[in-house]
């Protein structure tokens, strides 16, 4: 697959500078040297200034005479075979945002990745990505990477690590300390085998499993302890009727939240009988709670109670020998009366589901995830909807953080090699032992917390320079290939793991003998090249779940673990931390990623930093307002952040998002958020990332927050359109406006006055539709447009100021009261007005209808009026206030080639990916054929892991996007101004159950 | 102009003192024979300084970008367009004294004609900066104009308003600048035959056109000032009827509104006006020219200030009217959300300023008081700016989608290009009161009024003085 | 503002005064080759077909400039010793590309695809000129907007037929709908269809 070679310079933006760095530097030095008489002055501008203040000189006729820069076109000496200028090449791949392991596409042009899609192939993800995953291609162009390995602090050679873990190692063993490898969570089956190999060359070494947010070490314990097995069940949602989340944001953050909302949105169908209803219990306002049907607000010091009572509910009668102990031993809370009886319903609808129904549970308190895991085993699910196989469990003898940082602190350990995580930032008992570990090393991908302290740095690539693997389900393997050669001095994990246990070999070489070993029917080359090909093999085995222990001592000595659920008083205050949509690994892993940066929160809004969160009726108490600087202050430790009233939140809960704050994740990281890890435990104590006491102080100061929306009510509008699922069955229009019949009473045709003519559209009339149903607000799709279309990073200072140049927005309005409020999201795109008021007023023609529907914005004809944006109704349009800087040579890397970069002054805004709709156009025409439903999706369409927004033509009565509009819940918005849009929606249905009501 | 010299001897004197042809001459062009005054070198160094801040804001800000100012997703144009409708419509006043006036025989128009022409022209000038920097890209403005070209050709958008106004202002500004000139020219030959020989006199026998003064000359000349009046009126309501249909003809609740052409025109008037007012009181005080533009010129203008003011109120009350009246949402948000939502204070800055005051100049204490005038005409002046700046601000930051709403400040980069344009309207106006006969010679010699009883004959002059003119 | 700005806008202006060329510039452009290669000769002479060399048009936006491997197919034999092509082993021995200096150029903003072009049955010559007539080759086309929209409307009024596609084409095809017959060439007239 290579298609660069690896010839300096490492990196390049074009295939001339690649074969001739030294002329492309000349020349970008002095970019006029050869047009303009302008010595070394060229040097201080650059070729759009020029024409700027060329063109200041009010001279058209000199801008016409004005010879052209001269190019030099620079072909290769030999061209690799599959390459051809100007034509994408695609790759499957596997993602290495966090565990789950979706599979990609992604699309390079002249050796450079830029842009990622999902793998429709891929069995679990479905060709759902999120919106981390849709960033990651940018990630590799982080120019805050590590550029090569370090030893003790200085630039080093391969070689010299090597040498330096030998000796490390040895040195270890010589003194009979311990050797231990710090790993998270989903490492790739080769990974695995791999660290097998060392673990078996070094005897004293144990793998400690590592989940910054606890749930899945949590997760593990429970079931190790009700099972024997450390499994963390494989979530089917596709095959539920009832899911009980609690506090698992599995539609943002928990497991695989791509794959979660594909299988969610399925089941959320309201022609699916039953649809799958949605019950949250949470003490933030997460992004799955937003979403679901019935949201009860709790704060965590009632967690395990509230779970005990769920199990009680229950149908426990066949593991009676295992729960009656566990909820004996269970120190719980009491529970206020109306909650309790809400619980017992909840209860009761999961009892009538049962295998049907599953309980999801994201706390990273292990007595919590014992009882969620008790209530599922009643439920019977471990073959449907919370699958357990014994395939997928993790090496007996893993340890957790907690014992590790036992060893730390007694000087047991004499090695410890960290597997890219970045425990120093989590776990502040780790920070403090490291520097005394006599041999450390970190293959994190940048110099962060961890790395810092560690002695040895050996940074491994990004997964689109390396061979990676995944199995996110018993007998389905994912292929990782490599999408570019490694633009810095970096290695493979796997490959360094192998030349430290003594076996060297390159990890394509290992990857590819596992696979023809234990992976592919049989070991020839077509199998393996049909592999590479699809990027996923294998298909869904039967299930092999572990059977129950049948002593509920394990369980009880975990539960005996459990901690202190003594109710909080009044006036207290209870500490969540929750990892984020944007930085969704919780320790920031994306934290240097632009486009993850400037993505608005999907329910604050607040887009670049993070704030502490309190309930509206908390923040007015202790006279707050938003943006007000608070310090929060736990056993751990203090932050300063400002304040943000949040609906939905329990009034006893302070909510910090972790992952900000970071020091040493580079530059675009920089100075946004504070780190709320801080907070977490201290020197001493184990991470606790929710329950913690705090304590707030005003400080007087304020901090503007960079919010992309500031009012949340629909003012009574129509905008989003709601109706619950009973109304629908009785009336397909349910929420939404009855058509007017297409003719008056007396047969004539209703027409809508206009004062144009309207437009004729002969061939294709593009539009979309979007499902509100189906759309969780995770935002995916605002990052894929983001890397489709160039649009440029305007950084937190211009997001106060309302500059952010998103084409796709997530609106959020909130309904209903503060403490439950309802909340709705609306993707809003241009609408691409039949009657568009931009058009009309536009004085240069810069935009104008094209004869397909779509309302064109034409760049270089823009003379930058802002008319049309004042006259837009969606306010959708985008102006570049400054010259932006998409990242430097580097970050310029990730461009589309096939849209312009826009210059400053000129308008910008969704053009329904236009691009690709010629693309498609033009091949089928090559092909002598007419474009059919489904040969184009746009950007959006294509990453939303709901499928919830549909691309088609009007004109075509048998496509999609017509099938979708002839739907009673589809509706357009401002019709009364006759604007006529082409984007329609769709109503959202709620299926409230009996809880609500009962 | 002798054929409009008999006047009625019931009438008022429209100049005060008794003056000689040659005294009206004498007092007149004295003012551009005599040294600048301390005064004056005051004010044009204000004046100035306040060009040179606006010239260095505005290079700023296009070499920068638009980014420099306010504005954001949601408010397109705040300042900018505010400060461009300012200056159009203080255009205003300049044409209706000079075109319309004229037509209708209004005599006193003689002595203040001259300096509101140039108002006007100036007033203009500063509009017209605005449109071009308020681009994004300002070096290809000229898109904006439809020039042959090999682009397929590319026209521009005949179905924009703002298309509508570069036609419309650059005609007003042509027609309202030969206008001028034309007035200008016997006055010119004035000049021109009292300077010594030398580069200036040279330079005034150019621009005078070979002025003899002639019966024939008089004689065409006043058919074609006559003829440039009539073609002058029109454009008086055009101009910000045009300028009105910017915000008229969009779908933005606040702007789509039918009545906005009458309610701008007369706006402009309005303000107009009080800017005449506000440079007239100074330039008599200044220049000691008290008895030509005399108390009465002062009261008139006042007049036409409280009937163009009520028309002003009327419009502001037939919005909210029909706001409710229309049933619609929007409107009535917007309206509601102008009177009590956060640019409030802005709303009835306008309204106190443009309704209220104007009505204690049905005093004749007040109306008869200079400074009582000067006052209420600077403020009427900022009540107009306010004015365009509310239907511009509040109508945009808050529309339809809620999701959207935003509010909007100004920055000091917008605060000093505003006061930049001052600087240029008074450095110019300062300059032609410096360069050019203030008050047009001919014409208030043809209401002296000799026809008079009370007033005794002429006193003996030599005839050569007469001759100068007539 | 820096010093080079302000000596912009005085070059500017300077330049505005004496402009010596004419309305659409590029036109007549033919600078000199780092090497003498004559298209006469090729594709003239020896009558080589166009896509031997520029083997991108059919399939890509670029019809691409072929690397030095392509030429060396002959002239690993043919004429090894003559100066031109000694120039061209140089630059392969030494592993550096052939600095050409490209002659038809059109604004980033403007995206133009030469295989929808040669797949709609154009000759190059319709927009390159008589290349195969050419021993350096020039600009003779203006290549303004106006330009390709003369093509692009009359090519619609004419209702000219399609060509069949590419065979290359019919078997990469990415899905498996059947050609269709009787087709219109239809150019975009459309803004998008150049500029996105």
């Amino acid at each position: 697959m290579k298609t660069t070679t690896t010839s300096p310079p490492r990196w390049w933006r074009t295939l001339e500078e690649r074969t001739d760095p030294q002329g492309v530097a000349a020349r970008h030095a002095d970019e006029f040297a050869d047009e303009l008489p302008l010595g070394e002055l060229g040097t201080a501008t650059s070729r759009r200034s020029f024409f700027k203040v060329m063109g200041l000189s009010a001279t058209a006729a000199m801008a016409a005479c004005q010879r052209a820069p001269r190019q030099k076109i620079l072909p290769f000496t030999t061209k690799p075979d599959e390459v051809t200028p100007g034509l994408a090449l695609w790759y499957a791949t596997a993602c290495g945002g966090c565990a789950a392991g979706c599979g990609l596409l992604v699309k390079t042009r002249d050796g450079r990745p830029i842009k990622i899609e999902g793998n429709p192939l891929h069995p679990v993800s479905g060709g759902a990505v999120c919106a981390v995953g849709q960033a990651s291609v940018l990630g590799l162009y982080d120019a805050d990477r590590a550029r090569g390995p370090r030893v003790d602090g200085r630039p080093a050679s391969w070689a010299q690590v090597d040498g330096a873990v030998a000796a490390g190692l040895s040195a270890a063993a010589r003194d009979g300390r311990t050797i231990r490898v710090l790993a998270p969570w989903g490492l790739g089956p080769t990974e695995e085998k791999a660290l097998d190999g060392f673990l078996a060359a070094q005897p004293t070494a144990r793998v400690v499993r590592f989940d910054p947010m606890g749930q899945r070490d949590a997760i593990a314990d429970a079931h190790e302890a009700l099972t024997g097995a450390r499994l963390v069940p494989e979530v089917r949602l596709d095959a539920a009727e009832v899911v009980v989340g609690v506090e698992a944001d599995f539609l943002g953050t928990f497991l695989g939240p791509a794959a979660l909302t594909r299988q969610w949105s399925v089941g959320r169908d309201p022609a699916r009988t039953p649809m799958l209803r949605h019950i949250q219990i949470e003490s933030t306002l997460s992004l799955t709670g937003a979403s679901a049907d019935t949201r009860i607000p709790l704060a965590p010091a009632l967690q395990v109670a509230a779970l005990a009572r769920l199990l009680r509910g229950l149908d426990t009668a066949s593991i009676d020998d295992l729960v009656a102990p566990v909820l004996g031993a269970v120190a719980a809370a009491p529970l206020p009366n109306e909650l309790g009886a809400r619980l017992d319903g909840v209860a009761r609808e999961l009892r009538a589901a049962g295998s049907a129904g599953v309980v999801l549970c994201g706390s990273d308190d292990p007595t919590a995830q014992l009882l969620a895991a008790l209530a599922n085993a009643a439920l019977d699910n471990a073959t449907t909807t919370a699958v357990l196989d014994r395939r997928m469990a993790a090496r007996a003898g893993e340890m957790n953080p907690d014992a590790l940082a036992a060893e730390l602190a007694a000087g047991q350990v004499g090695a410890l090699l960290i597997l890219g995580a970045n425990p120093a930032l989590v776990d502040r008992r780790l920070a403090a032992a490291l520097p005394a570990v006599p041999f450390s090393l970190s293959t994190s991908e940048r110099l962060d917390e961890t790395a810092a302290l560690a002695r040895v740095h050996a940074p491994q690539g990004h997964f689109l320079e390396t061979w990676t693997d995944h199995r996110p389900r018993a007998g389905v393997e994912v292929m990782g290939q490599p999408c570019v050669a490694p633009l810095f001095d970096t290695r493979a994990q796997t490959a360094s793991l192998l030349v430290w246990s003594g076996a060297p070999a390159d990890d394509h070489a290992f990857l590819q003998a596992r696979w023809r070993r234990e992976v592919l029917p049989d070991a020839g080359d077509a199998s393996w090249d049909a592999a590479v090909r699809n990027g996923v093999t294998g298909k869904t085995a039967a299930v092999d779940s572990p059977s129950l222990l049948r002593s509920p001592a394990a369980a009880l000595a975990l539960v005996a673990r459990g901690r202190d659920v003594t109710p909080i008083g009044p006036g207290e205050l209870q500490l969540v931390l929750h990892a984020s949509v944007s930085l969704h690994d919780g320790t920031g892993a994306t934290a240097n990623n632009g486009w993850l940066r400037e993505l608005p929160d999907p329910i604050s809004k607040v887009s670049w930093s993070n704030v502490a969160a309190l309930s509206p009726r908390q923040a007015a108490a202790l006279g707050l307002n938003d943006g007000d600087v608070v310090e929060v202050r736990t056993a751990g430790g203090a932050v300063e952040l400002p304040v943000l009233a949040q609906p939905g939140l329990p009034d006893q809960v302070v909510a910090i998002a972790v992952g900000h704050g970071r020091t040493r994740a580079g530059r675009i990281a920089a100075g946004h958020g504070a780190d709320g890890w801080a907070l977490a435990g201290g020197a001493g104590a184990p991470v606790r990332r929710a329950g913690l006491r705090a304590t707030l102080r005003a400080t007087g100061r304020r901090r503007e927050l960079a919010l992309t929306q500031t009012h949340a009510s629909q003012e009574g509008r129509a905008l989003v359109r709601q109706a619950d699922l009973g109304e629908l069955r009785r009336d397909p229009h349910a929420g939404n406006e009855v058509p007017r019949p297409a003719t008056l009473p007396g047969g004539a045709p209703r027409r809508t006055l206009g004062l144009w003519p309207g437009h004729a559209y002969e061939g294709h009339r593009w539009g979309l539709a979007v499902d509100l149903n189906k759309c969780t607000g995770c935002a995916a799709c605002v990052v894929s447009c983001s890397a489709e279309n160039n649009i440029p990073i305007v950084g937190e200072l211009e997001v106060q100021r309302r500059r952010e140049m998103h084409w796709l927005r997530i609106d959020r309005y909130y309904g209903g009261e503060p403490d439950a409020p309802e909340v709705l999201h609306q993707p809003m795109m241009c609408q691409h007005c039949e009657n568009a008021p931009c058009e009309t007023v536009c004085p240069v023609l810069a935009t104008v209808h094209s004869t397909e529907g779509l309302n064109q914005q034409v760049y270089n004809r823009c003379v930058g009026t802002r008319y049309c944006a004042n006259n837009c109704p969606t306010k959708v349009r985008r102006f570049n206030w400054f010259d932006y800087d998409h990242g430097g040579d580097l970050g310029r890397m990730v461009l589309n080639p096939d849209v312009v970069v826009r210059s400053r002054g000129v308008m910008e805004k969704c053009s329904m990916c236009v691009q690709r709709i010629e693309e498609a156009r033009a091949l089928s025409r090559r092909e002598g054929r007419d474009l059919a439903d489904g040969d184009i999706a746009t950007a959006c369409q294509q990453s939303c892991p709901a499928q919830a927004i549909t691309f088609g033509d009007a004109n075509d009565p048998k496509s999609a996007l017509q099938a979708r509009r002839a739907e009673g819940r589809a509706y357009t918005i401002l019709e009364e101004i006759n604007v006529k849009p082409q984007v329609t929606y769709m109503t959202r249905i709620k299926n409230r159950g009996e809880t609500e009501h009962g | 102009m002798a054929d409009h010299a008999s006047v009625s001897s019931l009438r008022e004197p429209l100049v005060t003192k008794p003056r000689t042809l040659a005294g009206i001459t004498d007092d007149i062009l004295g003012q551009m024979q005599r040294r600048p005054t301390a005064r004056w070198w005051i004010a044009f160094s204000l004046a100035a300084a306040l060009l040179l801040l606006g010239v260095g804001t505005v290079t700023y800000e296009i070499l920068t970008g638009i980014g420099t100012w306010g504005l954001n997703r949601t408010v397109g144009w705040a300042f900018d367009i505010t400060n461009f409708v300012f200056w159009v419509g203080i255009g205003h006043a300049g044409t209706l004294i000079s075109a319309i006036l004229f037509l209708f025989r209004q005599k006193w128009r003689t002595s203040i004609n001259r300096s509101a022409e140039a108002m006007t022209l100036f007033a203009v000038m500063c509009a017209g900066v605005f449109p071009l920097i308020h681009m994004g890209r300002p070096w290809v403005g000229f898109f904006v104009f439809p020039y042959p070209n090999d682009r397929g050709p590319l026209w521009v958008n005949f179905r924009s308003p703002l298309l509508w106004d570069v036609f419309a202002i650059s005609t007003y500004f042509t027609v309202s600048a030969v206008f001028w000139f034309v007035g200008l020219v016997p006055d010119l030959a004035t000049v021109r035959d009292r300077l010594p020989p030398g580069l200036k006199r040279r330079i005034f026998a150019v621009l005078a056109m070979g002025w003899t003064g002639s019966a024939r000359i008089w004689n065409r000349y006043e058919t074609l000032y006559m003829l440039l009046a009539g073609l002058a009126t029109p454009l008086v309501l055009s101009v910000h009827t045009i300028v009105s249909m910017d915000f008229a003809t969009s779908v933005i609740p606040g702007w789509h509104t039918t009545i906005f052409p009458p309610y701008f025109v007369a706006g402009a008037v309005f303000s107009g006006f009080a800017m005449v007012l506000t440079l007239m009181i100074v330039a008599r005080a200044v220049m000691g020219l008290d008895h030509l533009i005399t108390q009465r010129h002062l009261e008139n203008m006042a007049k036409i200030i409280i009937v163009t003011g009520g028309i002003v109120g009327l419009a502001y009350g037939t919005e909210f009217f029909i706001a409710w009246f229309s049933g619609s949402a929007y409107e009535r948000f917007t309206f509601i959300n102008r009177a009590t939502g956060p640019f409030a204070w802005a709303y009835w800055i306008m309204v106190s300023c443009n309704v209220i005051s104007p009505q204690l100049l049905w005093f004749k204490k007040l109306r008869t008081s200079t400074v009582a005038l000067f006052v209420l005409s600077l403020v009427i002046n900022v009540g107009m700016w306010f004015e365009r700046f509310v239907i511009i601000v509040t109508s945009l930051h808050r529309d339809f989608l809620p999701s959207s709403w935003g509010t909007y400040a100004p920055t000091k980069i917008e605060v000093f290009t505003l006061l930049g344009s001052f600087g240029l309207f008074f450095t110019l106006f300062l300059l032609f009161v410096r360069a050019l006969p203030v008050i047009s010679i001919g014409e208030v010699k043809s209401v002296l009024g000799y026809a008079r009883p009370k007033l005794a004959a002429p006193p003996a002059e030599p005839a050569s003085s007469v001759l100068e003119v007539a | 503002m820096t010093r080079a700005r302000w000596a912009l806008l005085a070059a500017a202006a300077l330049a505005s005064g004496g402009c010596p060329g004419k309305l659409g510039g590029q036109q007549g452009h033919a600078p000199v080759q780092p090497i003498a290669f004559s298209h006469a000769l090729h594709a003239g002479l020896y009558e080589l077909d166009c896509q031997y060399c520029h083997a991108g048009a059919e399939r890509s936006r670029h019809a691409g400039v072929p690397p030095a491997s392509v030429c060396l197919n002959c002239h690993s034999q043919v004429k090894t010793d003559a100066p031109e092509i000694r120039k061209l082993t140089a630059f392969v021995r030494a592993d550096r590309p052939v600095p050409w200096e490209k002659v038809h150029r059109l604004p980033d903003f403007a995206f133009f695809s030469h295989a929808s072009h040669v797949g709609a049955g154009l000759a190059c010559q319709t927009c390159h000129g008589a290349v195969q007539q050419m021993v350096r080759v020039e600009q003779q086309e203006t290549m303004t907007m106006g330009w390709c929209l003369r093509c692009h409307r009359s090519t619609r009024q004419e209702e000219r037929p399609a060509p069949a596609p590419l065979a290359t084409l019919a078997l990469n095809q990415l899905t498996g709908h059947a050609p269709i017959a009787g087709r219109h060439l239809s150019p975009p007239t459309d803004c998008s269809g150049c500029h996105r």
